[in-house]
């Protein structure tokens, strides 16, 4: 990718890489909710594959030993000789210290039903359709949370399913609710359709909203399609939901136009490589992930990968493998890490005003949708539950500090929820700003074997984030 | 009742219950089956006379009851809907599919079960920019331009935008305008300066209009104020108006607005019955968008969309081009059906069960062992192939050896319509990490399975899925006729050769069904025969209509459909009557305004 020089900022290759140079000391100037002109904001970035992970092939041999708080242990990563595991290679060894690999963290099921929003929403399907019973993702909080969005931004959560249908099974693991009914969130499948909502209308970059003409008419026009909705809901004999939808859209195309106001990147769009392969596809869906975020379009983006190699994308044979090929399976799912890989470090190519990296100024949360994918009948620790036991969690970036990193953590048996309580507590929401549904915490908390995380289930356990993780 | 109780009850025994089936099937039909055991089974023979019918249909009242609320176009909806008012030619236009692509797409799964009735802000935005799109791309298309905008276009003044709404907004808004709403959109055409640029907005304003991103449905005017007093509406439902009903037919079997016909047809208030209605639906059935309507119907039904690519490691060793072909294989199969459907005028019979079918190249003709067809008419297929399911499509396997499980879990529950609850997750682990261990030089695929499934808490499912599986183990990977099973490794390197058993006894199809199958052939002929599959064409005809699971309202003419099947009409007609039912022509009344 190459990013033009944008109104404030310079980007220049240094030995392949690139790295942004300050200009004036005021080099990607932002607001953020610590309220200091030059500290960036945290970012939060969401990256979550599918399939499951075999325990053996992800978590690194070296067992962590250190106990640093009670029950939790840990292994510094540079103790770790040769790649920390099969699946987490070599593409990681530029940014061990800024990561953690962690395990022991466990979420609820209510039976083994296929999965929905475990890794996103700590929570499974109550019954065999893939919608969760807690549909809320961390990435639809924070969209929404006037703490990380002061102000209307671009694209709130750049959601992306490069090259993959967002709304199958295994898609966007993104949820809110809508009008009360679980609703999976959308994700740009195209990286021409996410260049457009980064960027907006081509050939005006440079142009503030409010004297983009393109922009300027699409507001009027709006402002009149939103007309149009307003005299049929006065007009025609509607029932009082159907009215509610029409509303709702209503609604939407208003925020479309505040969208279209928002402060425009600071970046010019970058240019985007032939996608002739799935690597080249995650190529140019890393970039627009990264220049988003340091360019001011969104703060929060949520990322899946789904394919298998260069050329081979199936579902169906992949969910196979998963169940009766440790090999392949492991192959498909080294596959995937490297664009993860990829993303870490292109994130960290650049600095920021505080003078640290994108990377450094965010959290990056990677999950799978599943723990062990149905061999790990033997070694199973809570027998029936499988598939949410000791979920593979890497985390990358201290967000400006909060976070521990360089760390092979292992919590033992605690709950996954508080991962995510936890970076909520990075993003500065407290629990009256997470919580969805009257629940308290976040996510499922009840299941099968419920009472094992009995120490885990009171309301101040439900809203701590991890200890030693998490720095206060 | 549930409405799958209800189903149950016309397509007769219930073998898995929602308490699921590991009590195995002698514990549920002991119990009564999924409806309980309340008597109201139809005359239980297994052939889905009309007692199923009639115990369906004993309560009139809750017919139509399940259409609460309006639903949002698909954007497959979205974009058929534009191409029939634009054109091909536009919306093929590389600034419209650039467009187009930000329309948020839906599942390529069940699209009846995943289908959310609501819009997340990428629909809008990239609705927005699409109409743009597609307005931009007629100005600029001389013809496009005509057609669409008028021999005026060029130098639009007031009154040509005013010809324009005349002659099109009909057609997008699937209604008249009304003489408030004409105004408000002509003011707009002349605060943008009018002329050409005037009528691009006209049109990319009318493309996001709510009548063309929603079905509108409004009670009709004649009900008002009492929609109760609309003598052919039951209690609790109000009848929608003309237009809406238009609509509902027209995006049901075409996937598309309705078009001049219908729309006149609406105006006059001609489409308040069946019998006003159904001369409307056989002549939409014969329309080419029907039939794009029934891929889209057979892709929800049948996963088709979704299905396992070939093993390209073992399709490379035994020199089959396996590029594309998980796509071609399921274009075969939509020709097929397309065919038995339109121009044959089949049966459930011959859709369920005829050995002819559509190669249309030398690799897939080598799959069928058949020969290519060239021209209209199929080619009949050898080797036990045939039908819905016995195609290369479904029977494909991503792996180097055929999953009997998959295969059988896949008929029982799209042709059949049987819930097959998912197992004991620590069980299927036990049971997957067994499968692996297996050694297939020395057990056929066959034995490993029967191995592995045969555990009591294994066996209640499985001998619902595991007997048609093994029926259809004459065909390999490929979905090729074999006549032994050869097993490869990963790379592709044949380890073993087995001798194939494709003989199962009780395979728990229909009451009256067959107590063993030999195989394929048999298979397809009792799938052929059956009535629990004819409900099950039923239901998918009728629910993707909706786009939504069956309810205890659609029970009544999801049953009497499947009662016109089973004695012998045609799959086109199903279709129809799955369509034009008295629901069509209601809603709920709760909350009306």
């Amino acid at each position: 990718m190459k990013i033009s020089r944008s109104r404030r900022m310079f980007l220049q290759g240094t030995g392949g890489a690139l790295v942004a140079i300050p200009v004036l000391g005021s080099v990607l100037e932002r607001r953020s909710h610590a309220g200091g002109v030059l500290e960036p904001p945290v970012r939060y970035v969401q990256w979550v594959t599918d399939h499951g992970q075999n325990a053996d092939r992800f978590f690194p041999s070296a067992a962590p030993t250190d106990e640093v708080a009670p029950g939790v242990r840990a292994r510094d990563l540079t103790t770790i000789d040769g790649p920390l595991s099969q699946v987490i290679g070599t593409e990681f060894d530029v940014v061990r210290s800024k990561m953690n690999v962690i395990r022991g963290l466990d979420a609820l099921a209510p039976s083994g039903l296929h999965n929905a929003c475990v890794p996103t929403c700590a929570s499974a399907p109550p019954v065999d359709n893939h919608v969760p019973a807690f549909p809320h993702s961390v990435d639809s909080i924070l969209e929404t949370s006037p703490i990380v969005y002061p102000s209307t931004a671009r694209v709130p959560a750049l959601r992306m399913t490069p090259g993959v249908p967002w709304a199958y099974k295994w898609g966007s693991f993104c949820w809110t609710r809508q009008n009360g009914e679980p609703f999976k969130l959308p994700a740009f499948e195209s990286n021409a359709a996410a260049l457009e909502a980064v960027f907006g209308p081509e050939g005006e970059e440079g142009t503030p909203p409010e004297e983009n003409p393109v922009i300027a008419a699409r507001l009027r026009l709006t402002d009149q399609v939103i007309d149009d909705y307003a005299r049929v809901i006065n007009s025609q004999q509607l029932s009082s939901e159907d009215a509610h939808l029409l509303s709702d859209y209503m609604d939407l195309l208003s925020e479309v136009q505040d969208r279209m106001l928002a402060e425009a990147p600071d970046c010019s769009r970058p240019d985007q490589l032939t996608e002739s392969d799935f690597d080249l596809l995650h190529q140019n869906a890393i970039d627009i992930a990264v220049v988003g975020m340091l360019c001011g379009a969104t703060r929060v983006v949520a990322y899946h990968a789904y394919q298998g190699s260069p050329s081979d994308y199936d579902e169906e044979t992949f969910h196979a493998w998963a169940h009766d090929d440790a090999n392949l399976h492991a192959t498909m799912q080294v596959y995937r890490y490297e664009q993860l890989a990829r993303l870490l470090a292109r994130m960290d190519a650049f600095t920021e005003a505080n003078g640290r990296t994108l990377l450094d100024n965010s959290l990056v949360y990677a999950c799978n949708e599943l723990s062990h994918p149905g061999h790990a009948g033997n070694d199973q620790r809570v027998p029936g539950s499988t598939h949410l036991v000791d979920m593979p969690v890497i985390t990358a970036g201290d967000a400006g500090g909060r976070f521990v990193t360089g760390q092979y953590i292992d919590f033992g048996v605690r709950l996954l929820n508080n991962l995510l309580v936890s970076i909520f507590n990075v993003m500065g929401l407290s629990h009256a700003d997470y919580e969805q549904d009257g629940v308290e915490g976040f996510g499922d908390y009840a299941g099968q074997r419920a009472q094992d995380y009995a120490a885990y289930m009171s309301t101040d356990a439900r809203r701590s984030p991890l200890p030693y993780l998490y720095k206060a | 009742m549930t409405s799958r109780a209800r189903l149950a009850s016309i397509a007769l025994l219930a073998i898995c219950t929602s308490t699921g089936c590991y009590r195995g099937v002698d514990d549920a039909a002991t119990a009564g089956g999924a409806d309980g055991g309340d008597g109201d089974g139809g005359d239980g023979d297994g052939d889905g006379e009309d007692g199923g019918v009639a115990a369906a249909c004993a309560d009139a009242d809750v017919r139509g009851t399940d259409n609460v609320s309006m639903r949002r176009l698909t954007r497959a909806e979205v974009m058929q809907s534009m191409e029939a008012v634009v054109g091909p030619d536009v919306m093929a236009a590389s600034t419209v599919l650039q467009a187009a692509v930000q329309i948020p797409g839906e599942s390529p799964g069940d699209l009846v079960a995943d289908f959310q009735n609501g819009h997340a802000i990428e629909h809008v935005a990239g609705l927005l920019v699409t109409a743009e799109a597609v307005a931009s791309e007629v100005g600029a298309d001389a013809t496009a331009r005509g057609t669409v905008f008028g021999a005026c276009a060029d130098t639009a003044d007031t009154a040509c935008a005013g010809s324009f709404l005349d002659m099109q907004a009909r057609r997008i808004l699937k209604r008249p305008l009304s003489a408030e709403r004409r105004q408000a959109l002509l003011s707009g055409f002349e605060a943008e300066g009018a002329g050409l640029a005037g009528m691009q907005w006209l049109l990319s304003r009318l493309l996001q209009a709510p009548e063309a991103v929603f079905h509108l449905e409004p009670i009709r005017a004649a009900c008002d104020p009492d929609p109760v007093a609309c003598p052919d509406v039951p209690g609790g439902l109000v009848a929608i108006d003309d237009w809406a009903v238009a609509s509902r037919l027209s995006y049901a079997l075409t996937g598309q607005g309705p078009d001049d016909d219908l729309l006149d047809a609406a105006a006059r208030g001609e489409l308040r019955t069946v019998a006003q209605v159904r001369p409307h639906a056989e002549r939409l059935v014969d329309s080419a968008a029907a039939r794009r309507q029934l891929s889209a119907v057979l892709d929800s039904w049948l996963l088709l969309g979704t299905r396992a690519k070939p093993n390209l490691a073992v399709a490379g060793a035994l020199g089959i081009d396996a590029d594309g072909l998980a796509e071609e294989a399921r274009e075969e199969l939509l020709e097929y059906a397309a065919y038995q459907v339109f121009d044959a005028d089949a049966g459930a019979a011959e859709l369920l069960g005829a050995a002819i079918g559509f190669p249309r190249s030398q690799r897939m003709a080598e799959l069928y062992g058949s020969e290519v067809a060239a021209g209209d008419a199929p080619v009949t297929l050898p080797g036990g192939h045939g039908g819905l399911v016995l195609r290369v499509s479904p029977l494909m396997s991503g792996h180097p050896y055929t999953s009997p499980i998959l295969r059988g879990a896949y008929v029982r529950k799209r042709v059949m319509c049987d819930d097959v609850p998912l197992p004991d997750p620590a069980a299927v682990a036990e049971g997957l990490a067994e499968l692996d261990a297996a050694d297939r030089t020395v057990l056929s695929t066959r034995q490993v399975v029967e191995a592995v499934t045969a555990p009591p808490l294994c066996a209640g499912c499985h001998q619902l899925i595991n007997p048609l599986g093994f029926a259809m183990e004459g065909f390999d990977p490929f979905g090729r006729a074999r006549t032994e099973e050869v097993v490869y490794d990963e790379a592709g390197v044949e380890l073993a050769r087995h001798p194939l058993d494709t003989v199962v006894d009780d395979p728990i199809l229909d009451d009256d069904g067959p107590d063993r199958l030999t195989g394929a052939e048999d298979l397809a002929g009792a799938l052929a025969d059956s009535a629990k599959a004819r409900a099950c064409i039923a239901e998918r005809l009728y629910t993707y209509g909706w786009l939504r699971p069956a309810g205890d309202g659609d029970a009544c003419t999801i049953a009497q459909v499947a009662l016109g099947l089973q004695e012998g009409g045609s799959i086109k007609d199903a279709w129809i009557d799955a369509v034009v039912a008295p629901e069509l022509f209601v809603r709920t009344a709760e909350d009306s305004q």
